[in-house]
This record gives C-alpha cells, structure tokens and sequence, in this order.
C-alpha cells in the first residue's frame, strides 16, 4: 500500500512538472557541485529491547543472537561531495561520494545472558576460561558510499529520495565478554567453579566490500549568504536490522 | 518529443523507487572474513591401549598447511588442520558472530582475530584419548 502511495505520489510531482515545464524553461546550470557534512543518529525512534522468540533446533544462531539485547541509540556522522544533474525542471539526479561514520550497538546485563558458551583451555595458567556471555556488542563500520538520489525541487524547498549504496566498509567489531574461570584438575563435569571473575574485550577488524543498501529521504532548504547557498537538510536513513537513522546537516552549493 | 522523453524518465523514476522500496537487503555473511589458507601447529597427545606402533603414548607437535572453509550449513565452517596427509579429514565447527568455535567432536576455540584460530579437543575412546591444541594463522 506504502508503495502504490509513493509511486501515485511521485507520478503528481512527475506531472506537475511536466505542466511547468511546458510553460518556462529552465535556465539554471544543468550540473551543480557540493559539499555536504552531517550528523546522524540512531535508534531514536522504536521499541529498542529485543524480545526472545522461541528456538527450535534448527534455527540458525544468528537468528536469535540479539534476543534480550537492547539496541542502544548511536551516534555517527557523513561528510563528501555531491554533483547533481538537472534532468528536467523540477527534477535532479544527485550522486557523489561520502564517508559515513555508522555504529550499531547491542547491550545487555551479564546475569541475563546465557546465549552459548565454548571452554577455553589456557594452558599457561591451567585454567579454563568460559567464553561466554558477550554482554555488549559493538560493531562500526566506516564506509564509503555512493549516494543515488532523486531531487524535487520547488522554490528554495527540495525533497531527496533514493539510496546510499555502501561500497567498502572498514569493520570493527568490539566484543565484550564476562569470563568464567575454572580449576582444570577437575575433570568436567564437576569443574571447580572460580569466577565470574573478569570481563574481557575481543577486536575484529576487516575491510569488507558489502554493498549494503541504506534507502534514504532527506529535504533540505536554500539559504543564500552572500554568495554562497547553504542547505540545511533533514531526513531518514533505514539501516540493517530495521534501524532507523535521523540525518542532518548542511549541504554547501559550490 | 519533449513530452515523450519526460514520461520515459518519469517510467525511470518510477522502476528507480520500485527497485529501492523493494531492496531487501541480505546481512553479508560474517563467516567469510575467516575463511583462507592457514599455517597451523598442531599439538597432538594420545594414547591408546596395547603396544606399540599402535598402542602407547605419542606426544608430538607438529606444522601443517591447512585451510578453512564454509561449513555444510550457514553457521559452520571446516577447518582442515590434517590437510596435506593422504586423507583429508576436517572438523566442522559452529562459528558465532564474535569468532567463537565449538565442534560436536568437543572441539572448542576461537578465531582470536581475522587471521588467527586457536582450538583445542579431542576424542575418548574406550581404550585411549587423542586430544589437539591447534594454532592456526593465515597464510598470505
């Protein structure tokens, strides 16, 4: 239904244009160039706690790894260049680059979390360590996108829709762990318990290539200063996992 | 013409917000970034009822050029610590998000970074054990 909306939507904005255009051509520049920086943040908006659904064997882990997790709100930021083509009146396609500072985190109470657990044999200390009990992921990724959008512009008021393609990513993923202890003279299952005694952290780091997909809405407003137009805008990113991204910030028309 | 060409991008935009509405985006698989070729040291002690060669003690620790790759579902994968002897003979590991790894065959470790494995286990028999502690690192 959302989608019959939008598309009944963009075909009166479509028409209304056409109309326009029939009257007054345009005489603006057909490229323009800008720069933009932002901020973002996230889950803002939206039941943040993870509710536990019930397993069956088959299911996978990931199915369930975050169930009683609680997304917390993140903080990120975007900045690059935008050229944008005028391809009718009214109407403007925008594509650039930008780097995009994005952060998804997970937080839970260690006495909560029992999702799986592996025994680690640490052979300097004769101990087994429980790995277990990730309490707190933390996962950036510093990416490199290709913003694919639609411009409507009326007057100084323009609305953006489309996407921001991610097309390489610096992840890094910090693990945070509360770890048991145990006395290896014991033989399991009458392991001698000794902690919980510690919390640890653990750092993945790898440049993927995810081509993740962000759909995006953004309107932003023209303001001249002198010579220079500055655009404050506003809008939506819709993130993996069903996260939500409040955009804003300023777009500088060179 | 004018006409023409602007119902054509009109048709444009339309397919354009089709395609992004109907994006459904697939989470990239986290197995990958530990997938490759890996040098591994592997640290075998046994023993086993009745004489020798087959029975007794063995305490050994040797290298061995291995690989891992994507288990037979998607939260598994097989590391190949043995791989280079006559018969290839993989353990196939559970594999979580953080890089911890745990077998059926009570094998249990952990991807320590993206280019490092450490695990450690083995088998009970009823005239003997066969454990392992293995380092893998990635080969480039």
């Amino acid at each position: 239904m959302k989608t019959i909306l939008i598309i009944l939507c963009l075909f009166c904005f479509n028409n209304i244009s056409i109309c326009q255009d029939n009257i007054k051509e345009s005489k603006e520049k057909k490229f323009q160039i800008a720069v933009m920086a932002g901020g973002s943040y996230k889950n803002i908006l939206g039941k943040r706690y993870i509710e536990p659904t019930p397993m069956n064997l088959n299911d996978g882990f990931l199915l369930h790894q975050f169930d009683g997790f609680t997304k917390m709100p993140t903080y990120g930021f975007q900045f690059g260049f935008l050229i944008t083509y005028e391809i009718f009146k009214h109407w403007h396609f925008t594509s650039g680059l930008l780097y995009s500072m994005r952060r998804d985190i997970y937080e839970s109470k260690y006495d909560t979390v029992i999702k799986y657990h592996a025994l680690l044999y640490n052979a300097s200390n004769s101990y087994y360590n429980l790995i277990n009990n990730v309490f707190k992921y933390d996962y950036s990724y510093n990416n490199i996108e290709l913003p694919l959008m639609l411009q409507f512009k009326i007057s100084k008021l323009s609305f953006y829709g489309g996407i921001h393609l991610s097309l390489m990513s610096f992840y890094k993923a910090k693990y945070n762990y509360l770890r048991y202890s145990f006395n290896n003279n014991y033989v399991p299952p009458s392991l001698f318990f000794l902690g919980p005694d510690f919390t640890s952290q653990k750092t993945i780091e790898y440049i993927k290539i995810p081509l993740v997909i962000y759909p995006t809405f953004q309107a932003s407003y023209d303001l001249k200063v002198k010579k220079l137009t500055l655009s404050p805008f506003l809008g939506i990113d819709l993130g993996t996992k069903k996260s939500l991204y409040l955009q804003g910030g300023i777009i500088f028309s060179l | 013409m004018l006409y023409k060409r602007k119902n054509i991008i009109g048709l444009l935009i339309i397919i354009f917000s089709l395609s992004i509405l109907g994006c459904k985006k697939s989470p990239l698989d986290y197995r990958i970034k530990f997938i490759g070729n890996y040098n591994f040291i592997v640290h075998n002690s046994s023993w086993f009822m009745g004489p020798p060669p087959l029975g007794g003690e063995k305490d050994t620790t040797f290298t061995n050029n291995g690989r891992v790759t994507l288990g037979s579902t998607d939260s598994t994968v097989l590391i190949y610590f043995f791989a280079g002897v006559s018969i290839e003979y993989p353990v196939e590991f559970t594999i979580y998000d953080d890089g911890t790894i745990e077998s059926s065959s009570n094998f249990i470790g952990e991807f320590e970074s993206v280019k490092k494995v450490r695990f450690n286990g083995g088998y009970e028999y009823l005239s003997g054990h066969d454990y392992y502690d293995v380092i893998g690192l990635k080969s480039k």
